[in-house]
């Protein structure tokens, strides 16, 4: 037998250095060349009766379980609120500190591999309420998923949903866009939050995919608690078709009280690279339909260093006709403006990572990069540093907008040591 | 009459050179098919558990689960990461002949390229794909070779598409039509990797029970001895039991994600 295998052996050698492949280490494959018949005992695990692979997979999901996540941070921003000048640079200086403590538990129950249950609670430190620094709870999540034994899946409950494929600057994002959600974000990190996080809400939602084709309809509870009536609700609509690398999206969205939008999307894939536009038009009450649009570039690398970036450029041109001003829900920044942001994890196998975020507005050319600093310096524990600097006149859009990892400051830098542990 | 029989055999030699011709893109495309056939599940669902080993010279190894399900008669895949646990949840779903990764932090899909790397390894998405070699790809040359113990046809393919997972391919097919092992070239000729299959029978067909692949560029010296970067596969708990149709949609990866 042993003659046999080392006869073998040799013949795979051979074969493979008879392919051109000097290269190529023998021992790693030339093994894998021997008679089908001679190890095909492994096949019997697959025997009729016992549970399938999917089977066994739903087995091993916890029907209960609990998670805990724990984010405690402590810092400092400082630096100018507006852009020093010789006159200023020491009566202009200040800081404010930044930090707190977040501990979120979430709950999950699956007991059937179509039921689910969801919640999620977060109780944040300080919250300030009438001056007073208090303990705050807020449900971040709560919600059921149901799957019908065909194609058809509900969710139900408070959690974000987000349209469009705009990141940073979108116009496509219906229902983020119109329901009134409570911003529940009590980050205490200051890192760049680049990937805006979706707020939730109360929703129903059906999704229905069908091949390429997908229908989703989703229905929003009144934010008034004291009209909870079918016509205060928010009702949106979304068809999405996919082929290959290329899928399209119509969304249409209405919530009394909001302005009406219907919204055109189409993404593609363009070397490695997720390419997209979204238009949207908003159907302000007895007025002119108003345009907007967003074009971006979105790319993660899939090997190799973990970078991640992001391009976006937007036309908002949700301005009244008669006023010039934006209308009311429409999104901050006038005209025409881009977002970037950049982020490299792990630089050569380093607990650092870089990053940066780049906002501008082209009517006044007002804009603000924070580059960011993030250092591991222990298993649960991180330095960030952000280095906001703010451009341009001094009530151009983005002095009076400035993102939320600048602080507020137009130029300074903020620093913090954040604990996270999850368990 | 003489100039008319000279110009007719002419005809005739061409016309049979370009019956010849056809007749052996036909037999290529006809051995592709059946190689195609022997790669793909098209009776039947598919599902199996990968465990991935990458080893990069100097860089010690990763390991990576992914439960792998497949309807290839409708092209369709899910690779759902359960190890390394901060990647459980993640997912390859294919639609459409179009790849979504989705990622449960951020509860978004963004599109991945057949091309891409699967988890920073060697393997790609189209590894996982339907094998489309008789539509993608067209025989150049083919020699006889033998590759441990079977008697292989040596194909030599060039890709005729832009969606080929590579520009250039050699692979090793045995005489039952059974992909032995493969070698990937770029445009220029550079090779990129190997790749080798070891199969079992399940049922009345083979499966891959193993797979190696090495990268060809990525090379260190390490103790004075070359090594490359090499991803072995171990494929374990196959099947061929239905699928549930709700499994190949993005709604089914938002449930079981956190």
């Amino acid at each position: 037998m042993r003659a046999l295998r080392r006869a073998r052996f040799g013949l795979a050698c051979a074969a493979i250095l008879a392919a051109g492949g000097a290269g190529i280490r023998a021992d790693e494959i030339s093994d894998l060349f021997t008679n089908p018949e001679t190890e095909a005992t492994a096949a019997a695990e697959a025997t009729e009766g016992s549970p399938s692979l999917l089977e066994e997979y739903h087995r091993q999901q916890e029907k209960f379980s609990f998670s805990f996540d724990l984010t405690s941070a402590a810092g400092a921003y400082l630096g100018w609120k507006t852009f020093p000048t010789a006159d200023t640079i020491a009566s202009g200086f200040s800081h404010s500190s930044v930090g707190g403590v977040t501990f979120t538990t979430a709950l999950d129950i699956r007991p059937y591999d179509y039921l689910r249950l969801h919640g999620a609670v977060a109780i944040v430190y300080p919250t300030t309420v009438n001056g007073s620094l208090l303990f705050g709870a807020t449900i971040q999540e709560l919600f059921f998923d149901y799957a019908t034994q065909g194609l058809l899946a509900v969710r139900a409950g408070r959690f974000p949903v987000s349209w469009g494929n705009a990141r940073i600057i979108g116009v496509a994002d219906l229902p983020g866009r119109v329901i009134d959600t409570s911003d529940l974000s009590k980050d205490v990190t200051i890192q760049p939050d680049w990937i805006a996080a979706t707020k939730p809400s109360t929703w129903l939602k059906a999704a229905l995919p069908l091949g390429g084709f997908s229908v989703t309809g989703l229905t929003g509870f009144p934010s008034d608690p004291d009209d909870l009536s079918f016509r205060a609700m928010a009702y949106g609509l979304l068809l999405e078709y996919q082929h290959e690398k290329t899928s399209f999206g119509l969304s249409g969205f209405f919530q009394r009280s909001y302005t009406t939008r219907a919204a055109l999307t189409a993404k593609t894939a363009l070397f490695g690279c997720d390419v997209f536009v979204d238009g949207a038009l908003s159907f302000p009450y007895e007025a002119t339909p108003l345009p907007s649009a967003t074009a971006g570039l979105f790319y993660q690398a899939s090997g190799g260093p973990k970078i991640t970036c992001l391009l976006e450029l937007r036309y908002n041109g949700e301005r009244d006709a008669v006023s010039g001003d934006l209308v009311p829900d429409a999104p901050d920044i006038g005209g025409l403006s881009s977002a970037a942001a950049l982020s490299w994890s792990e630089i050569g196998g380093s607990p650092l990572t870089v990053g940066a975020t780049w906002y501008h507005a082209y009517a006044d050319n007002s804009g603000v990069v924070v580059p960011a600093l993030s250092v591991d310096v222990a298993r649960l524990a991180s330095i960030r540093s952000v280095f906001p600097f703010a451009y341009g006149p001094e009530n151009g859009e983005y002095r009076k907008k400035m993102p939320s990892e600048s602080g507020g400051f137009a130029l300074g830098m903020g620093i913090a040591l954040v604990l996270k542990a999850s368990f | 009459m003489q100039r008319f029989s000279l110009r007719a055999a002419l005809a005739a030699t061409l016309l049979a050179l370009l019956a010849a011709t056809a007749g052996g893109q036909a037999a290529d495309k006809e051995l592709l098919r059946k190689i195609d056939a022997r790669i793909n599940f098209m009776g039947t669902d598919y599902a199996a558990e990968y465990a991935i080993t990458q080893s990069d010279p100097g860089a010690g190894k990763t390991f990576t689960k992914a439960l792998i399900f497949k309807r290839d008669r409708k092209e369709q895949f899910l690779a759902l990461l359960v190890e390394p646990v901060a990647d459980k949840g993640k997912g390859y779903l294919m639609v459409e002949g179009g790849i979504w990764l989705y990622d449960p932090r951020d509860r978004r899909f963004t599109f991945s390229s057949a091309q891409d790397a699967f988890r920073n390894t060697n393997a790609r998405n189209s590894d996982f794909a339907v094998s489309k070699l008789a539509e993608q790809y067209r025989i150049l040359g083919a020699a006889k070779e033998k590759l441990g113990v079977f008697d292989c046809d040596k194909l030599e393919l060039e890709a005729t598409t832009n969606d080929a997972p590579f520009p250039k391919r050699t692979i090793w097919v045995s005489a039952d039509g059974t992909l032995r092992m493969a070698k990937d070239y770029s445009l220029s000729g550079q090779l990129l990797r190997t790749v080798a299959y070891q199969y079992e029978k399940l049922g009345n067909r083979e499966v891959p029970s193993r797979i190696v692949m090495l990268d060809e560029l990525k090379k260190k010296l390490v103790g004075g001895k070359e090594e490359k970067a090499s991803t072995s596969i171990l494929v374990s708990k196959q099947s061929f039991a239905e699928l549930p149709d709700n499994l190949f949609t993005k709604e089914y990866l938002e449930r079981i994600g956190k």
